[in-house]
């Protein structure tokens, strides 16, 4: 396990909301997902993951449920309300818009 | 919004299930671990070798989980849980000041909820109707001016005539308190009661406990279908008939005629007089038949204004459109329901109905009790003030004697709002039991004001001493208040401590100059209040010795009346005054009556009839003068030790007609220029019947001493008594004064003598006229003695605060003490230093405080009696306790200054 890659707090928030955006998954599927998508260079901390997930929660951006996993333990499920899902599509045009710019300088400049 | 929606579920959720929700985020936290341990062990790992790598990658899972439950906003709150057992803590330690303080706030905000409780049940608590904003009560205003409007009651003419041309409303009722006399074999017993409209409840959207309520097929002359129905209150339902369903349809004899119990009125419901419960509601059309056999019904009497009128706006409608359509419709409602004498009358030109707000039911004892119940109120209000000076002056010198402790905290990196949030919950923690205790001591408080407002009535005053939640927010506001108040000073201080020099320096020696002058401030403003107060309480007490010890004019000492009720008798004119004259004889003769006679109107009855006098010269002239008039039978004079001046007695014989008795004055007002005795009196009488003035001549037999009949605080007035005579207009009541050494002698005189000659009258209550001197002046003894006992505690307080103010400057002042008397100070002279300061407080605070005092007095000055508002006695005494107290308060403090070793005052530095 490499050292962790330090986010900032919104980008976190972000992939956060795009990985349940399909289907509800608890803390430890988010974490391995986000690794597996981004070829292992994005590990999330619990340290990060865990207290984010909380705040999301309380602003009324995902929700949880208790649910049964595939190992058959009690874990939570989070999933995204209709405000979530409206949150991140804002949240992710940002982000291309951004990621562009500064592909852009960096590419050109 | 939905948003705003799912964040409050969240917050919510995670405060109120903090326990299940950190067992959740642990449960979540170990699922993650395993998943960890797992992926280790693929991958090759021990068992061992996986978890610790787990461990290691997962981090301290205690810091986790704060970070994450500190999201949860519960920080706060457990900050304030922290204030708040350090608090008690603190509180703990002065455990006499923690006593005192919660006592005297009991006291203050206790008494504040009490009154108040009774000002919000006589004016403010809405009916429990439907819609009770829609209630208006209908009443009379001259000329149009809402100040002098008043819910005057009206009549049944007047309210069909109103019926016949409003449209402003949905429906108009009348009320009446009648009293209900309950016949269970041979007991009788009164219980308050009503007559009412047959469509009162309906009006009024009252749903029965029981049965049914009243309607207007029950008020018809003759009786409903029920014959003569009646509803009885759920409490009576409850306290006499154990809430049995049975009881309806039973019939009682109710003042001595059948009627039929047909429903309970709701537990909430205790009719719109809000003074006044009744326990039987009847209908209307009931009472002739009540008064048949004397002949003196007023239902529908033009003459007799009896019934408090309510009505219901239509919806829609609004008060002032009601009350332009009762103005316009006036002149036409006067004609239809007022007799042609009343309504020629100059006044009546003037009068116009208006539609006054009905939310809260009606009272007449509204205008009795207003002003006693607004003194009582600023009174009780000034002790509140009082215990907050006293506590900000306690509160300051613990916050001073604090001052390293908070200095200390400050320089750890304490929040200055942090350390003023502790001061208040401190207070709050002094305020809030007080409040709590508050409400159990005005529980109690409003049944003892009730007794005092109800002296003297026939049923107690029925208002409801529930507190309510206007009644809870206003304590709530006083704790709250209070404890701001209280805490201003100490947290002022704070804002103000620099920690290093505080830190520097040993303890007092900290005490800044302006933190001194500060407890100062507080107990001058405790003086000052408690004067005011304690002249208040003067001039009540003042008020109440000369109205009890007051000259009256008549004898007070053993002698007892009591009313002989000979309505239900077919004796009447001539029959009757025989009657009298013959209860009267045999009274006179029983044992253990010294004397004894009849009085048509009672002594203290704050009323009296109107004799007018009409200018002798003139024959149809108008009124000349108006004075008091009774109707008295023989010995009344010698029974009551009024002295006759001059001529003789009324003899309870037929002799007596055309003859008449003048007080002193009386005589020298109406002669005076000539001898009174054997001269001629003219009575001005005005015959509804023959429409026109029928003059009637008496004679002067005899000139008699001058008394306070009527009313304590009314001077003597001339007045003129007639004798008990075939020509008085007498309905069948009348009063016996005995003068009898034993009560019970009194009591067994008069039932015997009622046996005897008037069977089958009442028995009624025999009250000694001391009780009555008491009664009548029982809103005067409630004034002083409430304002007495707050004055009191105000000195206390005061006493409690100079103290506490002395017995700190004097431990402040230890060290100086200590150096002046080794450099040869004798112990006089520190006593001087000590006193000088005490005097220059009271001074400031007894200047004040006159100043306060005088304007309070000149604002009371309608509940003063012989004594001027500006009483140089009674300030001067106010002034003096206040002194005493002050040095009594110092003596401790002196005593201990004054014994100081020079040696060890100056070891202490």
């Amino acid at each position: 396990m490499g050292k962790a890659t330090d986010f900032v707090q919104g980008t976190l928030d972000l992939l956060i909301l795009k990985t349940i955006s399909l289907e509800p998954r608890h803390g430890w599927a988010i974490a391995k997902r986000i690794q597996q998508i981004s070829g292992d260079v994005l590990q999330v901390q619990q340290g990060s993951l865990y207290p984010a997930l909380y705040r999301l929660e309380r602003q009324g951006w995902i929700k949880a449920r208790w649910g049964e996993s595939d190992t058959g333990r009690q874990t939570k499920f989070y999933s995204l309300t209709a405000a979530g899902r409206k949150h991140l599509e804002r949240e992710a045009e940002n982000w291309k818009r951004l990621s562009g710019a500064i592909n852009l300088i960096i590419e050109e400049a | 919004m939905l948003r705003a929606f799912e964040k409050l579920r969240v917050w919510l959720w995670m405060l109120f299930h903090h326990r299940r929700a950190s067992e959740r985020l642990n449960a979540e936290l170990a699922f993650h671990l395993e998943q960890q341990i797992a992926e280790n062990l693929a991958s090759g790992m021990s068992r061992e070798e996986a978890t610790h790598a787990a461990m290691r990658t997962f981090g301290n899972p205690t810091v986790l989980r704060e970070q994450i439950t500190e999201e949860w906003s519960w920080s706060w709150v457990e900050n304030l849980l922290q204030d708040t057992r350090y608090a008690l803590r603190q509180l703990r330690q002065s455990p006499g000041f923690l006593i005192v303080s919660i006592l005297t706030l009991t006291l203050g905000i206790g008494a504040n909820t009490a009154i108040f409780t009774l000002m919000n049940s006589l004016w403010l608590q809405s009916l429990p109707v439907v819609n009770p904003g829609q209630l208006v009560v209908i009443g009379i205003t001259l000329d149009g001016s809402r100040a002098r409007a008043m819910g005057e009651p009206l009549n049944l003419s007047v309210i069909e005539s109103f019926e016949r041309h409003l449209h402003s409303f949905s429906g108009i009722f009348g009320w009446c308190e009648y009293g209900a006399d309950l016949k269970e074999g041979d007991s009788r017993h009164s219980y308050p009661g009503a007559i009412v409209s047959g469509n009162t409840f309906d009006v009024l959207g009252v749903r029965p406990a029981a049965g049914r309520l009243l309607n207007t097929a029950d008020d018809q002359p003759g009786g409903g279908p029920d014959g003569w129905a009646v509803v009885i209150s759920h409490q009576f339902w409850v306290e006499r008939f154990h809430a049995d369903p049975a009881v309806i349809g039973t019939h009682v004899t109710l003042n001595d005629y059948s009627v039929t119990i047909v429903g309970v009125t709701p537990a909430s419901f205790g009719g719109i007089i809000v003074t006044a419960q009744p326990d039987f509601y009847m209908p209307l059309n009931f009472e002739p038949v009540m008064r048949q056999r004397q002949k003196d019904s007023m239902l529908r009497n033009p003459f007799i204004f009896y019934l408090t009128t309510m009505a219901r706006l239509k919806p829609g409608v609004t008060r002032a459109q009601a009350s332009a359509e009762l103005a316009t419709l006036t002149p036409r409602i006067v004609d239809e329901a007022f007799p042609p004498t009343m309504r020629n009358q100059q006044n009546m030109r003037r009068i116009r109905f208006i539609a006054l707000p009905g939310r809260s039911g009606w009272s007449f004892l509204r205008l009795r009790y207003r002003q006693p119940l607004f003194l009582m109120q600023a009174l009780v209000g000034t002790v509140l003030l009082i215990c907050c000076a006293n506590l900000a002056g306690l509160g300051l010198a613990r916050a001073t004697s604090r001052l390293r402790e908070f200095s200390l905290r400050i320089a750890l990196g304490a929040p200055r709002l942090r350390l003023m949030r502790q001061v208040l919950i401190e207070n709050l923690l002094l305020t809030i039991p007080g409040a709590l205790l508050g409400l159990v001591f005005a529980w109690y408080g409003c049944r003892v004001l009730l007794r005092f407002l109800s002296a003297g009535l026939q049923f107690p005053v029925a208002l409801s001493t529930r507190p309510d939640i206007t009644v809870l927010t206003i304590t709530a506001i006083c704790a709250v208040s209070s404890a701001l108040l209280s805490g201003m000073a100490p947290a002022w201080l704070l804002s103000r401590t620099a920690p290093e020099p505080t830190l520097r320096h040993s303890g007092n020696l900290a005490i800044r100059t302006e933190n001194r002058w500060m407890g100062q401030a507080f107990v001058c403003a405790q003086v000052a209040l408690s004067l005011t107060l304690v002249v208040i309480a003067g001039l009540l007490s003042t008020t109440l010795l000369k109205l009890r010890l007051g000259e009256t004019g008549f004898r007070t000492k053993n002698i007892d009346t009591v009313m002989i009720d000979l309505r239900l008798r077919p004796e009447r004119g001539v029959a009757l005054a025989h009657l009298y004259w013959r209860m009267a004889e045999r009274l006179h003769k029983m044992p253990g009556v010294i004397d004894s006679s009849l009085i048509d109107i009672p002594p203290l009855f704050s009323f009296n009839s109107e004799f007018s006098v009409l200018d002798p010269k003139t024959s149809s002239g108008t009124a000349k003068q108006v004075l008091p008039l009774n109707e008295i039978g023989s010995n009344f004079f010698s029974t009551l030790g009024i002295p006759i001046l001059s001529g003789r007695d009324f003899v309870n014989r037929d002799a007596d007609a055309g003859t008449c008795i003048l007080s002193q004055t009386a005589a020298a007002k109406l002669f005076p220029h000539s001898p009174a005795l054997g001269s001629v009196v003219r009575e001005y009488l005005f015959s509804l019947d023959a429409g026109k003035v029928m003059p009637k001549d008496c004679e002067v037999i005899g000139i008699v001493g001058d008394i306070k009949l009527q009313n304590l605080r009314i001077e003597s007035q001339p007045t003129v008594y007639r004798p008990i005579a075939a020509d008085m207009p007498n309905p069948g009541l009348m009063n016996f004064v005995i003068d009898a050494p034993s009560f019970n002698d009194a009591k067994n005189a008069y039932l015997q003598t009622l046996h005897e000659i008037a069977p089958g009258s009442p028995e009624l209550d025999i009250t000694p006229i001391s009780r009555l001197l008491d009664d009548s002046i029982s809103l005067e003894r409630l004034t002083a003695s409430l304002s007495g006992f707050f004055a009191g505690l105000a000195l206390l307080l005061s006493g409690i605060g100079i103290y506490g103010l002395f017995a700190r400057s004097v431990t402040q002042r230890t060290v100086e003490f200590g150096v002046r008397m080794a450099l040869g100070a004798t112990r006089s002279r520190i006593v001087l230093l000590v006193l000088r300061q005490v005097i220059r407080i009271m001074l400031i605070g007894i200047a004040i405080g006159a100043v306060t005092a005088f304007i309070s007095a000149r604002s009371i000055h309608s509940f003063l009696f012989g004594v001027a508002p500006g009483s140089v006695a009674v300030f001067a005494a106010a002034g003096f306790l206040l002194c005493v107290i002050a040095l009594l308060a110092v003596f401790l403090p002196v005593r201990r200054a004054v014994n100081l070793d020079p040696a060890d005052a100056l070891k202490t530095e």
